[in-house]
């Protein structure tokens, strides 16, 4: 099968505190999974648990290397985790602080990757970052700004950038639009949305914005209390939901 | 092309006092290649509920749907979205606007999804497009700000675009003035005669007359 990823049983708890309680779900090449869920309900817990920030108690996680080689990824080292990091996978943060170096320029930021995993031509970095800047729709006479002086919306765009220089396979999003007033978050979709398309790129959303999975899921996993309560291709989810509480969480957005 | 068989479907609303609605019982129909049938019955009856059903967009109870001898169901869903890319194409009541997706790239999708080349797909659009009396001006913008009408031949275009093998109508005609009415029967008689298997909802009976074969009234599978 064409899984990058597959979930077994995934547990864990914060002592008595149940953080995520035996989630399971294939993740495919290409394919883009939301997790919904209120606050609490234990998807950033599962998405920092994939990603490898958080220690499982239980369960499974099977990556697919590059070289089609299935990793276990509980397993893994350090080494070879902060490896993968850099280069198979990118997480995005809802805010754009965790993920960026404020202290250091645009294009420093966009390039640290590449210089991590040992560029050093210097024209070719900047070339690159230019490039990384436009496609994402940063002016690129930005470029030896401080991310300090961007906007909000601004400084989630060049995070992606940075993010997605190395082309990883494998994208955790946790509430990448949160925070953004709405215009700013159309751009940003759009942008994520072509990007994903056009990379072929497989991808965790985790949010509590419904309207972002609909424009970016394939399919979608509805969390509470921290298990799946109900998953399904997205517009069936949230057009027919069936569970108690994906009805309510539908029923509660505005519309307008 | 369609086949239904022995579906049911009720919606439970857990929070309205745990209520089940019974909306479709024991449907079974069968549309064959070529085949235009009108769905009838008052509103409320569960004609998009049928319709939606068979799109994936809504699951079914008991029984079985299935296209083109693969069967649709909820538990399958990467499957679902393979049969909507490559066999089911749906014109819906209302378009459903990306924010910020051009007009043109909004109905070249589909060609796109199918693997037909941007150049190719490009000026079948702009026909497309041409045809159903969207302005030329129009083309780069969004469908976001369009008039209703507007939005509806939009996603008229975006249904009719790629030679699906089943395509699925919930009031095409709905918003459109006549002269634009008429384009439309045109473009289904033109589907129906590639051997299109087409299921629609219908308001206006002479349209019905006009292109269809025969008419189900959903109001009878209770």
């Amino acid at each position: 099968m064409n899984n990058i990823l597959s979930v077994k049983s995934l547990t864990k708890t914060y002592g008595h505190q149940i953080g995520c309680n035996d989630i399971s779900f294939d993740l495919h090449e290409g394919e883009v999974i939301g997790v919904v869920g209120e606050s609490g309900s234990g998807k950033s817990t599962l998405l920092s648990c994939l990603a490898g920030r958080l220690k499982v108690d239980k369960g499974s996680i099977k990556f697919k290397s590059r070289t089609d080689v299935k990793e276990e990824l509980t397993e893994i080292t350090e080494v070879r985790r902060r490896y993968l990091s850099r280069t198979d996978w990118a997480f995005v943060h809802q805010n754009p602080r965790d993920g960026l170096r404020m202290d250091i320029s645009a294009g420093g930021n966009i390039t640290e990757r590449l210089m991590a995993l040992g560029q050093r031509n210097y024209s070719s970095l900047r070339s690159k970052a230019l490039n990384w800047l436009s496609k994402v729709e940063i002016s690129t006479e930005r470029i030896d700004d401080n991310p300090t002086t961007f906007s909000g919306g601004m400084q989630q765009r060049l995070q992606i950038a940075r993010n997605l220089i190395t082309e990883p396979r494998l994208i955790f999003m946790d509430e990448p639009t949160g925070g953004l007033d709405v215009s700013v978050q159309a751009k940003l979709l759009d942008l994520l949305r072509k990007i994903v398309i056009g990379l072929n790129l497989s991808v965790i959303i985790v949010t509590h914005d419904l309207g972002v999975v609909r424009l970016l899921a394939d399919r979608l996993i509805v969390m509470k209390s921290g298990e799946v309560v109900e998953t399904g291709l997205t517009d069936q989810v949230l057009d027919d939901p069936q569970h108690e509480y994906t009805q309510l969480l539908v029923s509660s957005v505005l519309q307008f | 092309m369609i086949v239904i068989k022995n579906v049911s479907k009720e919606f439970r609303l857990h929070h309205q006092g745990g209520s089940k609605i019974n909306v479709i019982k024991n449907c079974n129909l069968e549309i064959k290649k070529g085949e235009c049938v009108a769905l009838t019955g008052s509103s409320g009856s569960g004609k998009s509920t049928l319709i939606r059903m068979i799109y994936g967009n809504y699951l079914y109870n008991s029984g079985q749907i299935s296209i083109d001898g693969e069967i649709l169901s909820f538990k399958t869903p990467r499957k679902t979205i393979e049969l909507r890319r490559s066999k089911i194409g749906y014109v819906s009541q209302f378009l459903r606007v990306i924010p910020r997706v051009k007009t043109i790239d909004t109905v070249l999708e589909p060609l796109l999804l199918n693997k037909i080349g941007y150049k190719k797909g490009i000026i079948k659009v702009k026909k497309m497009l041409k045809e159903l009396n969207i302005s030329q001006n129009l083309w780069e913008l969004s469908p976001s700000t369009f008039s209703g009408g507007e939005q509806q031949r939009v996603n008229i275009a975006r249904g009719f675009i790629f030679d699906y093998p089943v395509l699925l109508l919930d009031e095409p005609t709905a918003s459109l003035d006549n002269k634009n009415r008429d384009v439309v029967l045109s473009l289904i008689k033109k589907t129906k005669k590639k051997n299109t298997a087409i299921l629609g909802i219908f308001h206006d009976q002479e349209i019905r007359k006009e292109i269809c074969d025969r008419e189900i009234d959903v109001s009878l599978m209770k």
